[in-house]
């Protein structure tokens, strides 16, 4: 669930797992601070989510200084371009090529679009369950799943008429 | 026609993560994360300066030392400037035997 979930948003299996394995260390470390108003599965998604995002967020980061680390003529081997060929294990074989395209339209969708679509799609969860992993109402959570499948639909429609 | 194809495959694509399986981590994963876990448990330094390195914490910290350096340099300027205390130095004076002889000094009788 937890590796599940950061594999959606960062579409990376190494860094994936890394990032899961530090999910799981900031549990070990706030269990304490764990009040129970919330399921634990909640809390958990919500530290997936926000770990997964900040992972993002470094990335495109380190990209951006390493365009322009490239103008200079340095390169940074280390940085790997987020899933052009993206294969999630859960897929099955015949969508595996179709889904390689969307995980690379949703890579660019807005951070909370692709953790809504993420949750939605891949772990199936309800707006409800999403809301509150995100701290928001149902009602937003909807609303950013419309606006996502539409970016997606718009995405995916110029990849195909540009094919 | 071409468009309507094209709509076929958009469709065709957002539902291809239908019905997905969850992905799990690798064979190694809890191994790997037990030995992370008893590192980060281990590095008790590690864990204080992440604790002071704590925004709120740092925060108050200086300002505890600015309040006690202004606590220090008020206190400072409020205590009286003590001029010279005759009494003082001349009882230091008798005691240390500091007074200069003159020549009166050897008709005094003993």
């Amino acid at each position: 669930m937890v590796y599940n979930t950061v594999l959606g948003i960062i579409q990376h299996e190494a860094d994936a797992e890394d990032v899961a394995q530090e999910v799981f260390v900031q549990v070990y470390q706030s269990i304490g601070s764990f009040r129970g108003d919330a399921k634990l599965s909640t809390w958990l998604y919500r530290i997936a989510v926000t770990k997964a995002l900040d992972h993002v967020k470094k990335r495109n980061r380190k990209k951006r200084w390493g365009k322009v680390y490239s103008l200079f003529g340095d390169k940074d081997e280390s940085i790997h371009n987020a899933a052009p060929d993206f294969h999630h294990p859960g897929v099955q074989l015949d969508n595996k090529e179709r889904a390689a395209v969307l995980f690379k339209a949703l890579d660019q969708l807005p951070d909370r679009q692709k953790a809504v679509f993420v949750l939605s799609k891949l772990e199936g969860l309800p707006a409800k369950e999403i809301g509150e992993v995100m701290d928001m109402s149902a009602a937003t959570v909807e609303g950013l799943m419309h606006r996502a499948k539409t970016n997606l639909r718009k995405l995916l429609e110029k990849y195909y008429s540009g094919e | 026609m071409k468009k309507k194809h094209h709509q076929e495959e958009t469709a065709a694509t957002l539902r291809s993560l239908d019905g997905a399986g969850r992905a799990g981590a690798g064979e190694f994963f809890f191994t790997r994360l037990q030995a992370r876990l008893q590192q980060k448990g281990s590095s008790a330094w590690e864990r204080v300066t992440g604790w002071i390195a704590r925004p709120s914490i740092a925060i108050i910290g200086l300002c505890i030392i600015l309040l006690l350096n202004s606590i220090i340099v008020i206190r400072q300027f409020e205590s009286p400037v003590s001029g010279t205390d005759q009494a003082t130095l001349q009882a230091f004076a008798d005691e240390y035997k500091l007074q200069v002889p003159t020549v009166y000094d050897d008709d005094k009788v003993e």
